[in-house]
């Protein structure tokens, strides 16, 4: 099954990229982009950006709008992202599932929110503001966590499809990150993936992180690990060929070495959807 | 206020280390401790905005050293805690910040080379804007030349400095030893722009060039502007060193537009 939105392989587009993504054969399908780093007025970013918005297609992923914050939604913020959207039109746009913003400060990370019935009725009534004011649906990512709460009532994957049923909004649907909480949580990775629900999927994410033993940091920092690729595999049989990319934002490798290990992604999916090898961008 | 208000004021006030019950709030999951659980947190907010500080300013890291640099880091943190979206603008307090607390405000240096390391950064990303050839200036007519106005580029900038701070950026951007702390009997402008390669560039700018520049940032005119030039140079010079200086800017590509 090829999902109807299926863009292919991609990469979060980096700086040192920049260069290679415009002049060198390669076969990434499309990027995603990081909605803050191009909300400026100009200069090399937005250079760059407007011609690879011209050769391939993008998708827009923030990571400040936090979504499940009590304050105000921050209207200022969402005004520069429907202005960016209207320059780089996006195929679709996301954020986390997460708070990043409490008493006036930003944390400037992902922080888990409780599993609750009031927090499902917050965060679903939020996306629905946003979705209203930006006139589309968006994806909402599933984050990595390091602790859970008292409170919480129910499992993650319970939480996270509660909350994108309510809100009518699609999935970013993060491996590495179910692999990292898995880990941090001891639960069952499979038993995350087996419970989402299929039709919400939209976009995949895979990257790499760092492990401690007893747990394991989302960082970025490191090649996909042979259990994501395991979990990747599984993902691609339940939901089918979603567009996929990998996150890399740090110790950042050559181009090429990342369409290397996006080749990965696209030989586990093809074996999986042997229809894949027919498939090309905008047939 | 809600449970859910409630818990990210608790989590927010934990990260920035201040009193907070957040601790209680959250689940003992053997074999990790909570202690580890929250560190993973605190520590990877004071990393990611350490980084931002990092990235923004190597100059004055360099110029400060080690020790010096993990207070000011401690500090500003500290002081103030990011109250935007976008890292891009996290070190917009660091000039205040070492222009009023001490150590730092002792050396007046410190506060003037941030402020410079600052103002290259926001030329770099500012908007975008076609710029003028020298053709646009030798087809405007001569009865057009008293009234006309320049538009310059949204990168332009003016640094003005009270100390050798551009000189002592330049020196540690060179890794040579910086130059001593000099204070300037009068302010030294730098003029501050992206050029056509979009690469931030930077030079001295004499007073006579400042004072011209300002009148047309400010609006003026270029006989009003002559005007003044008079005070520098000789009547009959005048015409001649204004001309120099527009066709400078033009060809250097600080010119947008033209207007009369």
């Amino acid at each position: 099954m090829i999902n109807d939105h299926f863009l292919g392989f991609g990469l979060g587009l980096r700086i040192p990229h920049f260069e290679d993504v415009l002049t060198t054969d390669h076969n990434v399908e499309w990027f995603e982009i990081l909605s803050e780093n191009f909300m400026v007025d100009g200069g090399k970013p937005r250079y760059y950006l407007e011609q690879i918005a011209e050769r391939f297609p993008l998708v827009m992923h923030g990571v400040a709008m936090s979504i499940g914050s009590t304050t105000p939604l921050d209207m200022t913020y969402l005004n520069n992202l429907k202005k960016l959207m209207g320059d780089v039109k996006p195929r679709w746009i996301s954020d986390h599932l997460c708070f990043t913003q409490a008493n006036d400060v930003n944390s400037h990370d992902l922080l888990p929110l409780p599993y609750t019935e009031d927090a499902i009725n917050h965060v679903a009534d939020r996306i629905k503001q946003v979705q209203d004011h930006i006139g589309q649906q968006m994806l909402i990512e599933n984050v990595s966590s390091y602790l859970t709460y008292k409170e919480s009532g129910m499992t993650e994957w319970e939480f996270y499809n509660e909350v994108c049923q309510r809100a009518d909004c699609f999935m970013l649907l993060d491996i590495n990150n179910i692999y990292v909480s898995a880990r941090n949580h001891q639960f069952d990775a499979n038993d995350y993936l087996n419970a989402i629900d299929p039709k919400r999927v939209r976009q995949i994410h895979l990257a790499g992180h760092t492990d401690y033993g007893d747990y394991v940091i989302d960082t970025h920092d490191h090649d996909v690990c042979d259990p994501v690729w395991d979990l990747y595999r599984n993902a691609v049989k339940r939901f089918g060929a979603v567009s996929t990319m990998i996150e890399r934002d740090d110790d950042i490798p050559a181009f090429s070495v990342l369409n290397k290990e996006l080749d990965i992604a696209r030989e586990i999916a093809t074996q999986e959807i042997p229809d894949l090898s027919q498939w090309k961008q905008g047939k | 206020m809600s449970n859910l208000a409630r818990l990210q004021q608790q989590f927010v006030a934990f990260l920035q280390g201040q009193p907070s019950e957040f601790s209680k709030l959250v689940s003992k999951q053997a074999p990790v401790p909570t202690r580890t659980r929250l560190g993973i947190y605190q520590n990877a907010y004071h990393m990611r905005l350490r980084e931002t500080i990092d990235n923004d300013h190597p100059v004055l890291g360099a110029y400060l050293g080690d020790e010096l640099y993990d207070l000011l880091v401690q500090k500003y943190i500290e002081l103030y805690p990011s109250k935007v979206k976008s890292l891009r603008y996290f070190c917009d307090g660091i000039p205040q910040l070492l222009a009023e607390v001490k150590p730092f405000s002792a050396h007046l240096i410190l506060s003037s080379l941030a402020a410079f390391e600052r103002i290259l950064l926001s030329a770099f990303d500012a908007k975008d804007q076609n710029v003028i050839t020298i053709d646009k200036l030798a087809s405007l007519p001569p009865e057009q030349w008293p009234v006309m106005n320049l538009i310059f580029h949204p990168s332009v900038r003016i640094f003005q400095e009270q100390i050798n701070a551009v000189e002592t950026w330049q020196a540690l951007k060179g890794e040579m030893k910086p130059p001593a702390p000099l204070k300037r009997e009068y302010p030294v402008f730098w003029l501050v722009w992206r050029n056509q390669e979009r690469l931030t560039e930077f030079r001295h700018v004499s007073a006579p060039e400042y004072v011209l520049f300002n009148h047309f940032q400010q609006g003026g005119d270029f006989g009003s502007g002559c005007e003044l030039l008079s005070e520098y140079f000789n009547v009959d010079d005048v015409p001649v060193k204004a001309v120099q200086f527009l066709q400078m800017w033009i060809n250097s590509g600080l010119i947008v537009d033209i207007p009369q």
